[in-house]
């Protein structure tokens, strides 16, 4: 992808090139012409159902030496089977100059994701930024852009293309639960739990994402202009069950008398939400952090450099089976480190891959990414249960950032003393602000009217002789 | 005794027309003023309701077409600006130079407006004093500008303050003859952008695709 992205970048170059003119602040005392061109993009929360996909919180920056600026930030892109963004207009905020320079407010909206994904995601809420102009005499842009939470619902019948093999792996899920449950004692402290779990596999309605914010900024300062991309993660829940609080204390233990074993707390170390004053606890949890990816230019040094990079740290929490009464352990993955499988060898079999950070600098480029995380759903899908390409791909909290540039050096062979030429261009008028007083009439009106008057005593005398 | 001669008819009828000719002359100069108030304001009824968002978006408005209203409560000025600085798009009252950015954005918007006629809007600028509010109105925002200071006089050919302002922030300078009557001089008031809501002209399309595809880098 590194260098995609830098061929991409390579082939405005010569565009940005030929564009430039005396507003071009890098041209060197001897002639030559630094060009340059900044990209970067982040994603917040990218999911794919088949072929394409759907960007929840995109930004994206792009600047160069001419000097003009775009951004774009939206809530809701499609991206298509070659990677091309279709984002929707009403969570859709562009910003460009020269001549169009961006307007620094925020648009809101509620963007509905297509099909299939409409089909078990809604989405509450977007809202985006973005703003582009020169800041001595130098372009930036910045662009921000939220959305969510998002509710998800996990019936996959009504799903097309995977949502069939999905919604069988659903199935096969909840009879297994149904053999636990109906095998076990009947005291076992498990049992009333899984029947909730059961409870929200069948009613669909078991699944939660909260979204982080993504930007993409270019920025100058002081002649060194520093491409930052940010995306922060989202929390992903699964399976939320009524969060029952802490056994009531009894009379007893009020008054002191007898001594009672501490009961440990019901879903201690599990995620908890709270809304309209009812808990939730969340079975299944993952949280990814932020991922940042930098790199800078320093326009009168003509030098490049890679900036602060860093990748999103990833946190699961899921229930723990070996203690008696519900509750959570937490797990840290840290970056480049192998996947982590769940549920292998089930038709759930799901990995978790936590990508880290690259950065690469050369002469005349720099790039930084921070690929995020990547979750591959439900692997086991295929026929007779043999892995095929994972249905449902989630991608999480991934930045990019890249800048190229470029020399160009005059041909050093001496060129012909022109001959001189006569102009005979007229002088410059000079510039005069617009006259908008007038004169002022009144006096000239007295003297008429005077002289109206005057006359008019004159013709009198004349007609009375 | 001698008997006097009559004076010539057409020698009296020559002052009694001078005469009413200079009368209608005076009165014309002193109609002047209210009859380019009159026209002014007629103007202003027919650009009342005709600005395009959509060509204000496009950055398209022509000139002498309506581009945004004006209003300046210390002073009770309420009026609508047209696009460009001739005398023809004067006529409406107050208009836009056309070489600077429109309302709202980075830079000094510019405005000149009539002092003594075409319903003078510009007539009380001498008044304006720091903290005066001035609120432009597009079709498609609203932007509030404070004034820095007291107004300043400089010469016809004197484009400092419309050429040169800070590098950081949004200006708008304010332009009219001076003294009231006279166009020796122009008055010029500047001032800063404060507060902006809704939109500015010109969002255009962020050109270029890119690839991209979900990573597990493992």
């Amino acid at each position: 992808m590194g260098a995609a992205l830098l061929m991409m970048v390579a082939l405005a170059l010569p565009a940005a090139a030929q564009q430039s003119n005396q507003q071009d602040q890098t041209q060197a005392d001897d002639g030559s012409t630094f060009a340059y061109a900044l990209q970067g993009d982040a994603d917040a929360f990218r999911l794919g159902v088949g072929p394409g996909g759907l960007s929840l919180g995109f930004a994206r920056s792009n600047a160069d030496s001419v000097p003009t600026a775009q951004g774009l930030a939206s809530a809701e892109c499609q991206f298509d089977a070659e990677g091309n963004a279709n984002c929707e207009p009403s969570a859709t905020e562009q910003s460009s100059y020269p001549g169009n320079e961006g307007d620094n407010t925020r648009t809101r909206a509620e963007p509905e994701p297509p099909a299939p994904i409409g089909e078990f995601l809604s989405l509450t809420r977007g809202s985006a930024l973005s703003m582009s102009g020169l800041e001595d005499q130098l372009p930036f842009t910045r662009n921000e852009t939220t959305a969510g939470p998002i509710d998800i619902n996990l019936d996959f019948s009504a799903a097309p293309g995977p949502g069939q093999p999905v919604e069988n792996a659903k199935d096969q899920l909840i009879e297994e639960i149904k053999k636990i449950i109906g095998q076990g004692p009947e005291d076992n402290p498990l049992t009333p739990f899984l029947e909730q779990i059961l409870t929200a596999l069948q009613e669909g309605e078991a699944g939660q994402i909260e979204l982080g914010p993504s930007s993409s900024d270019i920025d100058p300062d002081a002649g060194v202009i520093t491409v930052t991309s940010t995306a922060k993660g989202p929390i992903i829940r699964l399976l939320g069950v009524p969060a029952e609080p802490v056994q009531p204390v009894s009379e007893e233990e009020e008054a002191g008398e007898g001594e009672q074993a501490a009961e440990p707390a019901l879903y201690e170390g599990c995620d908890i939400t709270t809304e309209d004053g009812t808990k939730t606890a969340w079975l299944f949890s993952i949280e990814v952090g932020e991922s940042k990816a930098s790199v800078l230019i320093d326009v009168a040094g003509r030098t490049v450099d890679a900036g602060e990079t860093t990748a999103a740290a990833v946190s699961i929490t899921g229930l723990d089976p070996r203690e008696p009464t519900p509750q959570c352990t937490t797990e840290t993955i840290a970056e480049d480190t192998d996947p982590g499988v769940i549920a292998e060898g089930t038709p759930i079999q799901s990995s978790i891959f936590v990508g880290g950070k690259r950065t690469e600098v050369g002469d005349d480029f720099a790039t930084a990414e921070a690929a995020g995380v990547s979750i591959n759903l439900f692997e086991g899908t295929g026929e007779a249960g043999e892995q095929g390409p994972p249905p449902i791909v989630i991608g999480a909290a991934r930045a990019n950032a890249s800048v190229a540039t470029r020399i160009d050096t005059p041909d050093p062979t001496p060129t012909p003393t022109p001959e001189p030429t006569v102009q005979n261009n007229p002088p410059e008028e000079p510039r005069v602000l617009p006259e908008t007083g007038g004169e002022d009439y009144l006096p000239y009106a007295i003297v008429l009217l005077v002289a109206a008057a005057a006359v008019g005593v004159a013709a009198r005398r004349l007609g009375r002789r | 005794m001698k008997l006097r001669r009559p004076a010539p008819k057409t020698l009296r009828r020559i002052l009694i027309a001078a005469a009413i000719l200079l009368a209608l002359g005076g009165a014309g100069l002193i109609a002047y003023p209210f009859a380019t108030d009159l026209w002014a304001n007629r103007i202003q009824s027919s650009l009342a309701g005709e600005m395009n968002p959509g060509a204000y978006r496009a950055r398209e408005v022509s000139t002498g077409e309506a581009l945004t209203r004006l209003e300046i409560p210390s002073i009770d000025v309420s009026t609508i600006v047209v696009e460009g600085t001739t005398l023809e798009a004067l006529r409406a009252g107050a208009g836009h130079y056309p070489q600077t950015p429109l309302p709202g954005e980075r830079g000094n918007v510019a405005i000149a407006g009539h002092r003594t006629t075409f319903s003078k809007p510009f007539n009380r600028i001498d008044e304006l004093g720091a903290g005066d509010e001035v609120i432009l109105t597009t079709p498609i925002g609203r932007h509030v500008y404070e004034v820095l200071g007291a107004p300043a006089v400089v010469k016809p050919n004197d484009w400092t303050l419309i050429d040169e302002y800070p590098k950081k922030g949004s200006f708008l300078t304010l332009t009219s003859c001076h003294p009231e009557g006279s166009a020796d001089f122009r008055i010029v008031v500047r001032a800063k952008l404060v507060d902006s809501s809704g939109k500015i002209a010109g969002v255009g399309p962020v050109g270029g695709t890119r690839t991209s595809h979900l990573e597990g880098a493992a």
